[in-house]
């Protein structure tokens, strides 16, 4: 199981690296091992306004649905379409496949996520 | 909780298990898609052992079978094997059963592990014959794949596999064990009843022994997803002492020659028209499941209930139950998945 150092981690699994003033969010190793095999994912679309704790996409696996919520308040300016069309690579590399970046308006949101070593100890 | 004679072999490869009735059993071993790739392009290795085997036996062996099955066993030869549903009085499906001629006045039928309560209780309400519960003295397990022959052939007092479909045999895999060819999602398969102590052993062998084509331990899942790709009913899924074998499409398993339970109601409503299982395969992205609403134009027509998404076509596949217009090859209709209409055909109907 994973947990890089360098990015932040919210209760329900997904991942952010912080980009500047953006907000790059993507799905935890622990929740794609949960999830197991992915096979759809459903993204909201660039430009849409989110804030903390709406749901942004869903993924499925075979066996469940899982909503994807958004860990700071902004705006969605890029999504990761591709990903949409391959949901897999979420299960074989989920910390190169973000899912969205967002352009956060409260970036002291941030603050309120945990470290890797949070996480870890969260998840065990 | 009951459980297979080879969980500890389970446990061993790491098995994730369910609750499947009162069995705990393997869901998946290493990943869904991999056990149903694996048994789609080479071999899969399932343990069945849940599955309850009963003997019937005696002169009264036939008639009450007639009486109780849709499907003629006083037709099947000795070493023939039959799919057949076990209706009850208003022609609802308590069960699908596979029955095996042993000797003449011997058959050798396997029920559900969902199942298998009812049907024991329903011969003893229904049937003259002497029957006898032999669950716990088998251990079950299925090859199914393109490779699963060349597998059983590796035995080395196998020379070759002559056993045709639906068939059953006694061969030699270290020890005489009753293999039937069966196929139940697809795919050519065999399924080897023996005893504990020999099934055990003949689970390594197997895995072993099918190395070389790639053979692959597969869980309930695969066996699910499997059955769904193409478009075939299970009990405690599609059906469950609710629906007749017209409903669900298992009209073919009904020989209406003879009288047995059940056969009055499925007269009348054959006359009236129901509502029938579909196989629906999805045209844009998206998984379908179980409840989800089938609409036509917006308007509701059926439901779902059982749903996946195949790894081989990598699309949505659903069964459900429609209204009779809508159930024919090629009717295009929509599931409804997050209140969005999906776009999906009939592909079995």
């Amino acid at each position: 199981m994973e947990f890089p150092e360098d990015l932040k981690y919210t209760k329900d699994h997904e991942w952010v690296r912080v980009e500047g003033n953006t907000a790059r969010v993507g799905i935890t190793d622990y929740a794609q091992s949960k999830l197991t095999d992915i096979v759809y994912l459903e993204l909201k679309d660039v430009g849409t306004r989110v804030e903390i704790g709406d749901e942004i996409g869903v993924v499925e696996s075979v066996k469940s649905i899982s909503e994807i919520y958004t860990p700071v308040t902004g705006k969605i300016i890029d999504v990761n379409k591709e990903l949409e069309d391959f949901p897999e690579r979420i299960n074989q590399s989920p910390y190169e496949s973000w899912l969205v970046l967002i352009e956060m308006e409260n970036p002291s949101e941030i603050d309120e996520l945990m470290n890797f070593d949070e996480y870890r100890r969260f998840v065990s | 909780m009951k459980r297979s004679p080879l969980f500890e072999m389970h446990v061993e490869l790491d098995a994730t298990f369910m609750e499947f009735g009162e069995w705990q059993h393997p869901l998946w071993y290493s990943s869904i898609i991999e056990e149903h790739l694996a048994v789609r392009n080479s071999v899969g290795l399932f343990d069945l052992t849940f599955l309850g085997e009963i003997l019937v036996s005696g002169e009264k062996a036939v008639s009450s079978l007639l009486k109780i099955l849709t499907n003629d066993v006083s037709e099947m030869k000795v070493g023939e094997l039959r799919y057949s549903l076990m209706l009850n009085d208003d022609g609802k499906i308590i069960d699908e059963c596979i029955v095996i001629r042993l000797r003449r006045n011997e058959f050798l039928i396997t029920s559900s592990p969902l199942k298998f309560g009812r049907v024991l209780r329903w011969l003893a309400k229904n049937s003259d014959a002497e029957f006898i519960d032999l669950s716990d003295t088998f251990v079950c397990l299925s090859i199914q794949g393109p490779k699963a022959e060349f597998t059983l052939e590796k035995f080395s007092e196998v020379n070759r596999v002559l056993l045709r479909s639906f068939e059953f045999d006694y061969l030699d895999l270290g020890k005489q064990c009753l293999v039937t060819r069966i196929n139940y999602a697809g795919e050519d398969g065999f399924q080897i009843f023996t005893d504990v102590e020999f099934g055990k052993k003949l689970w390594y062998k197997l895995l072993i022994v099918g190395r070389e084509f790639g053979i692959m331990p597969c869980g309930l899942a695969a066996r699910n997803n499997l059955r769904i790709e193409k478009g075939l009913p299970t009990i405690g899924q599609d059906f469950n002492e609710d629906k007749s074998p017209l409903e669900a499409n298992l009209g073919w398993a009904v020989k209406w020659e003879h009288d047995f339970i059940g056969k009055d109601a499925l007269l009348e409503q054959r006359e009236k028209g129901y509502r029938k299982l579909v196989g629906i395969e999805l045209l844009e992205k998206g998984v379908p499941r179980r409840g989800y609403e089938i609409s036509k134009r917006g308007e509701r027509v059926g439901v779902v209930t059982s749903g996946t998404v195949s790894p081989t076509l990598r699309r949505g596949v659903a069964i459900g139950y429609v209204e009779p217009e809508y159930s024919s090859v090629g009717t295009v209709l929509e599931i409804v998945i997050r209140e969005k209409g999906i776009k999906g055909r009939v592909f079995k109907g």
